[in-house]
């Protein structure tokens, strides 16, 4: 067991535009992780969820003062 | 590969590194602002020795994800590794970006850390304790800020004094749970070394807080798409009317070189010849004045830092039929020619995505086939307002997107889907583009097209010049010659699929010599039509008019309303292009997937328009 699986997490994605929230988790297939690991998202970080592109395109992040564009399957990697 | 370089620029996308290149080594290179637009790597001398110094695509760390990150992988761990590495790091980035550091470490590569945008820094009323950071990291570390020349002189020197004798370990994988620990290990880090301070500096507006301003705007979810159409409505409306005068002027130029070395000696074998390199040397360089402002344009949108945000906002509409934001810049540039907008796909980090791209780019309308449709849309629209026309060929523009779009649509449910696309886009704060660094990348990549391009156009014109001259070199006329060429004789050899579309052997003529360049349709049809239709040897009949008389055996007109569209058709979807195919034969890496666009694009813009000439007689 994880033990991070017990905590109550909503996907990013479900905050209202201009949230700052804590990560809890960031879970998905393997290279997606590290990528995203590897860009400064981590449990426990705290990020900006700036907006999204028109037509329902990347959701824009900020993380460690750097502003960053996901798709959507990217995006629900991440859980606040 | 083949060249040994002693030095290694390294760093994430968006860091300096080219800036930084350019300033150790005064080459031609650039900067550049849209991650991951740095392909291949460049070489150049470090300044004042004889230490060649390479400029490497962005990485994020030594676990490579796309094609890019590999090519910089293969550089540092291959046969011919660099025997020191410049880690190139972005001040503002430090905690995220000291993660590379670290694994670099860990391989033992002799490293030296050059920060840049430590202006930045100052901007954000922080300040960096260098000596504390170099400790901490074991290797020395350089403040390279552009607004900070001693910085470069202070690198130079450094990298003057002799490397450590050390062997450089192939990276091991770094599982997610050590780049988690590291990752907190080196925030405690930055946090130690950076200094906020208040004094530091006034309170004007810093480039972040521009960045934000101007983003609400162009991000916007309504505007942002606006602004985007205006801001591509205007790069590719430059791309045509600022360059149709030069282009005009290079041509000519090559024309007159070529008629005037063939009045020389009329006849001659070696004056021909030299009249046929001279062609051929126009048919490289008539697109080069508006190749190069296609790159002005796109160099000014990446290092402005918009071409990332246009990427994210085309994303999703062109995610629908399998392709990304990546694709925007090679589809534009498909517009002006196939073949920078082939090289410029190397940026798409995605396998499939980038496949699909290479597909699709030489359906995208072309500048080649504007000399072609103007012809044809002047005849069709023969004595009526110039509106017309003008917009029949906005109709033609669109209607190459869809097809692109088309192909790719089935092409993306037809072939299956390989491991997922990824999009992660780093959105780089907006800075003013440096005009004299911006001109250096044209001219770089001006250069480089011509010498990617160059060759293959040569010999391909070249050969359809030999095809459209011999065997009868010294007819007296050039449209004898034309008729009696090899050319000649596969365009009547291929008469009977010509009259399905409404064309004749003429009309085939035409075509055949449309595969050494597009534009070179108008010219061949000249010179068969007056061969046909001037048996008085009056040949300055203008070719619309020749059109207009031109008849079949029968009688009948050859050149009709239902024709001409059949043709154009054929412009529209037919790949002709035979730099183009040599080009994608390099970037699909073998010659299969070529060889199937060549055949499916030209049997599907034979079927369409003998399709097109079929419903108009109906």
């Amino acid at each position: 067991m994880d033990g991070r699986t017990n905590i109550a997490k909503s996907l990013l994605t479900s905050f209202p535009l201009g949230s700052r929230v804590v990560l809890k988790a960031v879970e998905g297939p393997g290279v997606l992780v590290e990528r995203l690991y590897e860009m400064g998202f981590l449990p426990g970080e705290s990020v900006w969820l700036k907006g999204r592109a028109p037509l329902r395109g990347p959701w824009i992040v900020e993380v460690r003062g750097a502003t960053i564009a996901l798709r959507a399957r990217e995006a629900e990697c991440l859980w606040a | 590969m083949g060249v040994k370089v002693s030095l290694a620029l390294v760093g994430p996308p968006n860091s300096g590194k080219t800036t930084l290149f350019n300033a150790l080594t005064g080459s031609h290179s650039r900067p550049v602002n849209y991650p991951g637009s740095t392909v291949d790597y460049t070489v150049g001398t470090l300044k004042g020795t004889t230490t060649s110094v390479a400029d490497t695509p962005g990485i994020y760390s030594l676990a490579p994800k796309s094609p890019e990150e590999f090519v910089t992988l293969g550089l540092l761990f291959g046969d011919s590794r660099p025997s020191r590495v410049v880690l190139v790091l972005d001040a503002t980035q430090l905690s995220r970006q000291l993660l590379l550091a670290r694994q670099l470490i860990e391989t033992g590569y002799p490293l030296v850390i050059a920060l840049t945008m430590t202006d930045l820094l100052g901007e954000q009323k922080q300040s960096i304790d260098l000596p504390a950071l170099s400790k901490s990291l074991g290797v020395p570390v350089i403040a390279v800020s552009a607004l900070a020349p001693r910085g470069v002189s202070a690198l130079l020197k450094r990298l003057a004094l002799p490397s450590p004798e050390k062997n450089a370990q192939a990276p091991v994988p770094w599982t997610t749970k050590r780049i988690e620990f590291e990752q907190r290990e080196l925030l405690k880090v930055s946090a130690s070394v950076l200094t906020s301070s208040a004094e530091l500096q006034g309170n004007a507006r810093s480039t972040a807080d521009w960045t934000r301003l101007i983003d609400r705007w162009l991000l916007h979810p309504f505007f942002g798409l606006l602004f985007f159409a205006a801001i591509m409505g205007t790069l590719f409306t430059s791309v045509f009317w600022v360059s149709a005068p030069l282009m005009d002027g290079v041509s000519g130029f090559f024309d007159w070189l070529a008629s005037q070395s063939i009045a020389l000696a009329p006849g001659s074998l070696g004056a021909g010849f030299l009249g046929g390199i001279f062609l051929s040397l126009g048919a490289i360089l008539t697109f080069v004045p508006q190749i190069m402002v296609l790159f002005v344009g796109v160099t000014l949108l990446e290092d402005s830092g918009y071409l990332a945000r246009a990427a994210t906002l085309v994303d999703r509409p062109l995610g629908s039929v399998g392709l990304g934001g990546r694709a925007f810049v090679p589809l534009l540039s498909g517009y002006a020619c196939a073949i920078p907008a082939m090289l410029a796909t190397r940026s798409i980090n995605h396998r499939r995505e980038r496949w699909l791209t290479l597909f699709i780019i030489p359906l995208m309308s072309c500048s080649a086939r504007l000399p072609v449709y103007s012809l044809l849309l002047s005849f069709i629209f023969w004595g009526e307002p110039a509106w017309k026309p003008g917009i029949a060929l906005t109709g033609i523009y669109f209607a190459s997107l869809f097809m692109g779009a088309g192909v790719a649509a089935i092409l993306n449910k037809i072939v299956p889907a390989d491991s997922a696309s990824f999009f992660i886009l780093e959105i780089p704060l907006y800075r003013a583009p440096l005009l004299k660094s911006v001109l250096k990348t044209v001219m770089n990549r001006t250069e480089s097209y011509l010498r990617k391009a160059g060759p293959a156009i040569l010999v391909f014109s070249l050969l359809i010049w030999f095809g459209t001259t011999f065997p009868h070199y010294d007819a007296a006329t050039s449209s004898e010659k034309l008729e009696a060429s090899y050319i000649g004789m596969v365009g009547r050899a291929i008469d009977p699929l010509m009259s399905p579309m409404g064309g004749d052997w003429r009309t085939g003529v035409a075509l055949v010599s449309a595969f050494a360049a597009r534009e070179v349709f108008v010219a061949a049809l000249s010179l068969v039509l007056q061969v046909s239709e001037s048996a008085s040897g009056d040949t300055s009949e203008p070719l619309l008019a020749s059109m207009q008389s031109a008849t079949r055996l029968d009688g009948t007109p050859l050149f009709t309303t239902a024709s001409a569209l059949a043709l154009m058709v054929f412009f529209l979807v037919a790949m002709q292009c035979m730099s183009t195919f040599a080009v994608a034969r390099r970037e699909f890496g073998g010659w299969r997937y070529p060889l199937i666009q060549l055949v499916g694009y030209n049997l599907l813009a034979y079927a369409l328009a003998v399709a097109t000439y079929q419903i108009c007689l109906l």
